[in-house]
């Protein structure tokens, strides 16, 4: 009984092979068995007309990732085989029987495992029937159009030894960037004039935040600062960060760093501040507004993606030199994320909360000041612990506009060769941004409970 | 006083709810073509949330919407306090059509008439458990100290003192929906709606909260909509229920109505199951005094009495002590008799159309 069981061939049933006959379109009989076959467990049979026609089989039955990667070997295969006919000796390793055998390689490759392919394709076809099935004219245009544009170029190109010039590089117009670059010069130059008064008035609030800010971190006799770094760990985040914090410190002191750690700390809080402030309700308002949200992440993108010098020059545009228009960098660096994970947090509030305020009678800022914040609150302090950490990672490029402190260190020693001195600083930052990381990540695990 | 009895606590009017963009075109098709759900689906990519469904709540009266998963009464809840905007029709609240009140007249209606009670609780969990409870009061501006202590006394109805201090997640699915029943009831609003209250709990602790809700219930009178997939337990806890299939009404009566005469097969369907001992009274299963003399000899003197509303499980007692035909008295007047062979039709299902 169960040896007769066994014997039986895997065919498809009436349904199945009904709707496989939909699938495949015309030459149906082969493809049955083939894939009867594979589903029988034998994957790879050579399939003829995938080995003869290489990537226009694949276009014809929409396989394009196999007709791309038969495209590939193609081209390379013949590259080889162009080099050793017309090279000449300026591609001595080129050899015909190399090409040669590139290409019939990848043709039988693809020639083995072109039903399984297509068989995957069947599977996934059988999920979504409404992608492309069967084959088509149309289809095979598509990839002898693709063939043609891609294939003679790039073999040409590799294979003769002096090209025609318009191949070798972009057509380029110096004209056109030149006179872009000017235009942006002079806006910039008449912002700068026009809203003189308004940068003044930025750069000289800032400057009071940071004056205080040093005030309060270097002028705090050291020991005092120490204790209260050392009881905020104690309180925030347990003993593991206060001994971590007490050798920090330690090496931050000892090895004379402490005054600048400090100048950085101020910097850091001040940008950190300007992050949160401005931050965090244009994430609020982006939780509420798709619409807005929609036009603020391609700019929140291309403020985290933009080299972080190139906020150099603005601010030096328009703020001039100094530590205000290196917080105001750091600023533009550090605010994603504090927008970013104040918008997400707010969005993951369970609807059933919302709903529950609203039935309750809540107004939008009560639902917002009794549910959305505090319950966004674990997601918000993550935010500020990464702008925090973005903050010292700008350190560096912010004192090359003078922003001072620790980064200043660093550049110098880059400036003078001076590997251990600068090595030395660089982990005076490591240890200022695990300190507050710490800190900052104690509080988050506290509340949690 | 009679009059505030006459006018219904809530009352929908013709209520339609359709989902999606182009859902005032559906509507106007249903209403001019009569296309059915699935064609306005078909045709304008819109859900049909609820179809023209109207009834009243009675001041005091606790209401059942019973209906399965997708038949639209958690949708149509959430019209009695706007949660959701109907596409068509009116609902009012005492007489008053809350579909024209403003932001700020709807939200003080949300907070001083209509309190909630969810399935999923919604409790919020960064507060405790007494907060949670005082929440309606603090959203609107009651001070700490009352608050609090009116958030006291209602945890002590639903048995939860000792409880105020710890966090939502540390209670039990049973205590944190008592929460959700006591944040319902501390504004003391008019009207409680719950939906589903006790259908995420296990079968002990949910006819344990049944019985919690009705002792209250009794105690407090207040109008309640209570929405169940349950049809137990709408016969256990509503005065009145209503049954929802796709989002329309399909029949409205008391428990024993529902039983009784179910308006369709569907209902039939979910009713068939249901023991009728406690339900089906003895006005439903009785003969009339001429048909049964019709039939039989009765002497009066030494047949046992029973009121209109006696229960068959009554009537059971009865007949196993007597031995006799009952009779069914009116205030004092014999209006009906019910002999044995009624009351075996009436347990089994089958009581008018004999």
């Amino acid at each position: 009984m169960s040896n007769e069981a066994q014997e039986i061939e895997p065919s498809f049933s009436e349904k199945e092979t009904e709707e496989l006959q939909q699938f495949l379109g015309h030459s149906s009989d082969y493809y049955l068995q083939t894939f009867a076959q594979i589903a029988k467990g034998k994957k790879y049979q050579l399939n003829l007309m995938a080995t003869i026609f290489g990537p226009l089989w694949a276009a014809n039955r929409s396989v394009w990732g196999l007709f791309w990667a038969l495209l590939v070997v193609d081209i390379v295969g013949s590259i080889s085989i162009a080099r050793s006919l017309w090279g000449g000796e300026e591609y001595p390793e080129a050899s015909l029987s190399v090409g040669v055998f590139v290409l019939l390689l990848g043709r039988f490759v693809g020639g083995f495992i072109a039903n399984n392919l297509y068989y995957k394709f069947y599977t996934k076809w059988r999920i979504t029937p409404e992608i492309l099935c069967g084959s088509g004219v149309q289809r095979v245009l598509k990839g002898v159009t693709l063939f043609a544009a891609i294939f003679p170029l790039t073999v040409y190109q590799f294979s003769v030894s002096r090209i025609v010039d318009f191949l070798e590089t972009f057509p380029t117009s110096r004209k056109i960037a030149s006179v872009t670059a000017r235009a942006i010069d002079d806006a910039v130059e008449w912002l700068t004039i026009t809203f003189e008064d308004m940068f003044d008035s930025i750069t000289w609030a800032i400057r009071g935040m940071l004056d205080f800010l040093e005030l309060l971190f270097i002028g705090t006799p050291w020991p005092v600062m120490a204790l209260i770094l050392l009881l905020l760990s104690w309180r925030l985040a347990g003993w593991r960060v206060v001994a971590f914090t007490a050798a920090s410190l330690l090496y931050l002191g000892f090895f004379g760093f402490w005054d600048k750690a400090m100048s950085t700390m101020a910097l850091v809080g001040a940008s950190v501040f300007i992050c949160l402030i401005i931050g965090a309700p244009i994430g609020i308002l982006a939780a509420k507004k798709p619409r807005f949200n929609r036009v603020l992440n391609p700019i929140l993108d291309l403020m985290q993606t933009m080299p972080s010098f190139v906020y150099l020059i603005p601010a030096i545009a328009f703020f001039s030199v100094g530590k205000p228009p290196a917080v105001l960098a750091t600023v533009v660096f550090a605010m994603p994320p504090m927008v970013r994970l104040t918008s997400l947090g707010i969005q993951q509030v369970s609807p059933s909360v919302i709903e529950a305020m609203l039935a309750f009678g809540a107004s939008p800022r009560q639902i917002l000041f009794k549910a959305q914040l505090p319950l966004a609150m674990p997601s918000i302090m993550a935010g500020i612990n990464q702008s925090i950490m973005m903050s010292l990672s700008m350190v560096v490029v912010a004192a090359l506009i003078g922003a001072g402190g620790l980064g200043y260190d660093v550049l110098s020693s880059l400036q003078h060769l001076d590997a251990g001195k600068g090595l030395l600083a660089g982990l005076a930052i490591v240890l200022c941004a695990m300190i507050l990381d710490r800190i900052i990540r104690g509080k988050n695990d506290s509340t949690g409970h | 006083m009679l009059e505030k009895t006459k006018e219904p606590a809530i009352e929908c009017r013709n209520v339609w709810k359709i989902f999606g963009e182009r859902s005032a075109e559906a509507l106007d098709a249903v209403k001019t073509k009569g296309l059915n759900k699935n064609q306005i689906l078909d045709e304008f990519g819109c859900v049909v949330g609820v179809s023209d469904a109207s009834f009243k709540v009675m001041e005091g009266e606790i209401f059942c919407i019973m209906g399965l998963s997708g038949s639209g009464k958690s949708t149509l809840v959430r019209h009695i306090n706007r949660l959701i905007e109907p596409t068509a029709g009116d609902i009012l609240i005492r007489g008053q059509d809350i579909n024209a009140l403003n932001q700020r007249d709807l939200r003080k209606l949300r907070a001083d008439k209509i309190g909630m009670v969810f399935q999923h609780t919604a409790l919020l969990p960064h507060r405790t458990v007494r907060e949670n409870v005082a929440l309606g009061l603090e959203l609107r501006h009651v001070d700490e100290s009352k608050r609090l202590k009116i958030a006291e006394q209602k945890l002590a109805l639903v048995q939860l003192d000792g409880w105020e201090n710890r966090m939502p997640s540390e209670l039990s699915g049973g205590m944190q929906q008592r929460v959700g029943l006591a944040r319902a009831m501390a504004a003391d609003p008019a009207i409680l709606l719950m939906d589903e209250p006790f259908s995420a709990l296990d079968p002990l602790i949910r006819r344990q909260l049944q019985d919690q809700f009705l002792v209250l219930s009794r105690e407090l009178k207040k109008t309640t909509l209570f929405i169940t997939h349950d049809l137990d337990e709408a016969i256990r806890i509503g005065n009145r229920i209503a049954i929802m299939k796709d989002g329309e009404i399909v029949q409205v009566g008391t428990p024993e109505e529902i039983v009784t005469a179910p308006a369709n097969d569907y209902v039939a369907e979910f009713v068939k199951d249901i023991s009728r001992l406690k339900l089906v009274t003895a006005k439903s299963i009785m003969q009339s005094v001429d048909d049964y003399l019709a039939d039989h000899e009765l002497d009066p003197s030494s047949c046992p009495s029973a009121s209109v509303d006696a229960s068959i499980d009554e009537l059971i007692n009865l007949a196993i002590e007597h031995d006799a035909p009952i009779l069914v008295r009116e205030e004092d007047e014999v209006i009906g008799v019910i002999g044995i062979r009624q009351l075996l039709r009436g347990v089994q299902g089958g009581g008018e159309n004999e």
